[in-house]
């Protein structure tokens, strides 16, 4: 439920983000989100396992996102994660959210005295 | 938490448990292999940047960390939905606990409903539908004849024909000849109790038949069947537990039946209930095939079809081997040939399955009780949807901040089909308990004579039975609140919560449609339960010929068989007439081999009128029976011309007494005046007999038939006569003053007395004997009834509810009217309308419906057809009058609105 989200942790509530977003993009197994965001923030944020598998599974009962089980292009099964249709407008609702936190902070941290 | 672990709690943390533990080893699995996986990259990557293997490796494990977090991925990997749902139920049983009176409402309502569905589908189910419990049960069959000439129909099977049929039938497999009586049976040595048991003879594969094999010893055989074998008799499982005490050397002992000695040679299992549930004792018939003959079709037959024989082909098959009866058995009787028989008797052949034969004549009721019950489940049901919907409307403020919280529409329908599920659950249990009780006192007090009753029992075809019903009526149950819900919109609660005076038109429209088809189904039950009703009035205002108040009935076992010489008869039947006579408060009694509506010894033959019927046309059919003058006295049958039979010392046999009913269509005279002195016979060469006396016409087999054309001989019976053939049992009647109970004890005690070996049974009064001939129809009546009271009851309960709920809602609204002057009459006036034109759109339907409905009644109903308007009209007014007192009561209150307060209301 998203009102109990809004109210849980932070960094919780960034990380369901940032998964949210590494997905939008291309389906991609656990690993590569890792490895997609560790790039995507010029290797500024590592996501950390014990963080990121609990996210995925919380993700993927709420309905965000989907997975499957695929082979890679080394051949080996993996387990792929793609973006529903809910989790494509979560990810919208939660981008705009967050613009509006992050210039709220940049307006704050930007005054003057 | 300080409170103590409830039991329900500790419960449910152990199914949580236990659904972890099952999904586990799978999930566990595919976790191991992501986190495998991901460890393999990363090692990979590691190795890119020129790090040897081992070390790749080490830096990989440590950076994905200990195994703490594993436990957190599996928490929120899995048994997420079983958590939910038992969220759900601990939910649904906290809001149920704080309504106790809508939870036993729905309890109580559900589990009555689904109970008495329960019990009736296990009755339908194990009677009708259930395979029997022989051998290829697909394949038997029974075969009987329609003389639709002599208005003979069901008639069974002579001998001569199941000979022919046997020898030039090929579609029928096997064939068995039957016929049943009622045998005197005592100890070998004459001692022990004398019983008289229902027996049958049958032919020697009888139970080869049926595939069925003796429990103990053997069963008959073919050669047990010739002419002049040893005498033999297989005994049923009930007399081996009751007369023989189970003893193992049962086998080989003797009997004595009807003064003839007969070795047991087996015991048939319990399950073997051929031809009937109460056959005791399986005589072989020993048939002559040189004397067959063919005569009153007393025998009955069953067959074994061959695999995919049509019952039309076998039945095609016989009639046209039919004639070939004649070639072999050339005659019926002395001046009767065979083929003037088969001829002018017509009789046509007639197949039936035997599962539907068994339960042919209490199948149709069955199913009209079973109809009610659906009925009934159906109304409670609509009940229940009503009651869901009055509960969704008093929590529409929560549920609807709920979905605002970001509940999603499914997660609010599972927690009202979880609320429905747990009731119906719950209600099923109690009603798998109340359908127990209630197929074990119908079992034991069988309120009408049912076959195969013996077979029924509560079995995991009732089980499931009670789980699909209480599912679907769960699953009906949550679409009516939900389908109201979700239909108006999910926030809809909160707007209509404002001040507005129109709100919740729309679910009291979803109300008054449940409250429509309740008033329609009751009123189909009301029409239904209305002409059978009148039908029972009808019947009970028939006067059946004789007087039943006040006369005591009893049968005495086959006195002849104990006095073969005639005068050793005479004088045993005198003196018990004579005894009994003398009896305190009797005033009138006698003897007779037949009673009206009774199902023993109907036997009949044709009535030649000497110097009018013709020798080679048969003449119709009269039942011949044999009484004395007490009979008539005592039964109040009116002498209409001539006399009464002579005390049987002074009787001559050749003199006999008709009905009214055959003085008028076989002389033309209903006076009978002219009648008597005319002479008669039975069969073309027989003997004469002179008519002495004409009474008045009786129903012998049944109120709904008129009266049938009888013949009374005497009961003294000489040589060559037809009363050998006219059963060897006789019933003493007695009219008495006093106590009906009293004086059938009483003749039990004169027989006793007079021979101590000589059984009595099927004691009754006469008033009970014609009561028991409209069981079934009274049966149906009480049943009918009673559901229509209930859906008229819960019809009216629910548009009380409706018209309660509706006054409520406009509370604002009819204030306004007072305070603007309208009269309390006028208030009360609109409101009821609304309950009235509910009830006329509900009558409309069920007209319809029980128009369609009332026609499959028709085998019950008698004088009475099944579009009766003054009927229709009466369950109209009657529902109509439901349905205004219903009104009246929220009605009145709506007149009586203080119109300040009402216009304060939120």
């Amino acid at each position: 439920m998203p009102a109990n989200d809004a109210s849980g942790d932070m960094i919780q509530g960034m990380l369901d983000m940032l998964i949210l977003k590494a997905l939008s993009l291309a389906p991609m197994h656990g690993w590569g989100i890792t490895d997609r965001i560790h790039q995507w923030s010029d290797e500024a944020l590592a996501v950390n396992q014990g963080s990121l598998y609990p996210a995925l599974y919380r993700l993927k009962r709420q309905g965000f996102i989907a997975s499957e089980w695929r082979t890679t292009e080394n051949n080996r099964r993996a387990r792929y994660y793609a973006l529903t249709a809910a989790g494509r407008r979560q990810l919208a609702a939660e981008q705009r959210g967050w613009e509006r936190l992050s210039r709220g902070i940049q307006l704050v941290l930007g005054m003057q005295p | 938490m300080t409170r103590p672990r409830n039991p329900l709690r500790l419960l449910l943390g152990e199914l949580r448990r236990v659904a972890g533990a099952l999904s586990a080893s799978r999930e566990e699995h595919a976790m191991r292999e992501e986190m495998r996986f991901h460890l393999d990259m990363h090692a990979a990557q590691l190795r890119e940047q020129g790090i040897d293997d081992e070390e790749a490796r080490r830096r990989a494990a440590l950076a994905f960390g200990g195994a703490q977090w594993v436990e957190a991925a599996r928490d929120e990997y899995r048994s997420r939905p079983l958590e939910e749902s038992l969220r759900d139920m601990r939910f649904v049983i906290r809001s149920l606990r704080r309504t106790p009176a809508f939870t036993a409402t729905v309890l109580l309502t559900l589990s009555i409903g689904i109970a008495a569905a329960a019990t009736i589908f296990t009755i339908v189910n194990d009677v009708v539908l259930r395979p029997l419990p022989y051998g290829h049960p697909a394949q038997l069959a029974s075969v009987s004849h329609d003389l639709a000439k002599l208005s003979l129909d069901n008639a069974g099977i002579e001998p001569a024909m199941y000979l022919t049929y046997r020898q030039f039938a090929p579609s029928m497999r096997d064939l068995t000849l039957y016929r049943t009586f009622s045998v005197n049976v005592t100890d070998a040595d004459g001692e022990g109790d004398p019983q008289l048991l229902a027996s049958a003879s049958v032919s020697g594969n009888f139970m080869s038949l049926f595939e069925v094999p003796a429990a103990r010893g053997r069963v008959l055989s073919a050669a047990d069947d010739q002419p002049g074998a040893p005498r033999v008799v297989v005994i049923s499982d009930d007399l081996w537990r009751t007369r023989f005490l189970a003893k193992r050397n049962v086998v080989g002992r003797k009997i004595l039946a009807d003064g003839a000695l007969w070795e047991i040679i087996g015991v048939m299992p319990a399950s073997f209930r051929v031809p009937t549930p109460r056959t005791q004792l399986w005589f072989p018939v020993r048939l002559d095939t040189k004397a067959a003959w063919l005569g009153g079709f007393n025998s009955r037959a069953y067959a074994r079809l061959g695999n995919s024989v049509s019952l039309a082909t076998v039945q095609r098959e016989l009639a046209s081997v039919l004639p070939r009866t004649a070639e072999a058995y050339p005659l019926v009787a002395p001046g009767l040939t065979t083929k003037m028989m088969l001829e002018q008797g017509h009789p046509v052949p007639t197949v039936t399955w035997l599962k539907d034969d068994l339960v042919a004549d209490v199948a149709p009721t069955l199913w009209v009780v079973a109809a009610a019950a659906g009925l009934v489940l159906l109304v409670m049901c609509a009940n229940v949807a009503n009651l869901m919907l009055v509960r969704a409307e008093s929590r529409q403020r929560e549920l609807a901040v709920r979905a605002a919280l970001g509940a999603s529409r499914g997660r609010l329908i599972s927690h009202f089909l979880t609320e429905s599920l747990m009731l119906a659950g719950l209600a099923s249990i109690i009603a798998l308990g109340v359908a127990l009780l209630a197929v074990g006192v119908l079992v034991r007090s069988s309120p009408i004579d049912i076959p195969r009753l013996a077979e029924v029992r509560v079995d995991w075809a009732t089980v499931s039975f009670i789980v699909v019903t209480s599912a679907a009526v769960a699953v009906a149950c949550t679409i009516a609140p939900a389908a109201r819900w979700f239909g108006s919109g999910v926030f809809a609660g909160l707007r209509e919560s404002g001040r507005g005076a129109t709100t919740g038109r729309g679910r009291a429209r979803a109300r008054s449609v449940l409250v429509s088809v309740q008033m329609a189904l009751a009123l189909v039950a009301l029409v239904a339960s209305g002409l059978l009703l009148k039908s029972f009035e009808r019947l009970r205002a028939v006067k059946p010929g004789f007087d039943p108040n006040g006369v005591a009935t009893l049968w005495v076992g086959a006195p002849q068989s104990r006095y073969p010489k005639q005068a050793d008869y005479v004088r045993f039947q005198t003196t018990l007439a004579n005894r009994v006579r003398a009896l305190p408060g009797v005033t009138a009694a006698g003897i007779s081999t037949s009673l009206p509506l009774h199902w023993l010894n109907h036997n009949r033959d044709p009535l030649y009128v000497e110097g009018v019927s013709s020798p080679t046309a048969i003449p119709p059919l009269q039942i011949y029976s044999a009484a004395d003058a007490g009979y008539f006295r005592a039964m109040r049958i009116p002498l209409v011309a001539g006399k009464l039979f002579d005390p049987a010392e002074t009787q001559r046999w050749n003199e006999v007494i008709v009905s009214r009913a055959t003085a008028k269509e076989m002389f033309g005279d209903s006076t009978g005046a002219t009648v008597i002195g005319k002479r008669i016979q039975n069969l073309p060469n027989g003997p004469m007999y002179t008519v002495v006396g004409v009474v008045g016409s009786v129903r012998d087999t049944s109120l709904t038939m008129p009266p049938v054309r009888s013949v009374y001989m005497p009961t003294v019976v000489t040589g060559d006569t037809i009363e050998g053939s006219l059963g060897s049992t006789v019933a003493v009647v007695a009219r008495t003053k006093g106590s009906v109970e009293a004086t059938t004890r009483a003749i039990r005690g004169v027989v006793h007395d007079l021979d101590p070996t000589i059984p009595t049974f099927e004691a009754r009064s006469m008033v009970d004997v014609v009561r028991a001939s409209t069981a079934r129809l009274e049966f149906i009546m009480v049943i009918v009834g009673a559901a229509a009271g209930v859906t008229l009851l819960l019809g009216i309960v629910g548009l009380y509810g409706v018209i309660a709920f509706v006054v409520s809602l406009r509370t604002r609204e009819l204030g306004l009217r007072i305070a603007l002057g309208a009269t309390p009459r006028a208030v009360a006036a609109m409101v009821s309308r609304r309950g009235l034109a509910l009830s006329a759109l509900g009558a409309i339907g069920g007209t319809v419906v029980a128009v369609i409905v009332s026609r499959f009644l028709r085998a019950f109903l008698f004088e009475v057809t099944p579009m009766d308007p003054a009927i229709l009209a009466g369950a109209i007014v009657m529902l109509a009058a439901s349905a205004l007192a219903a009104s009246w009561i929220p009605a009145r209150r709506a007149a009586r609105l203080d119109p300040a307060r009402a216009l304060r209301v939120d």
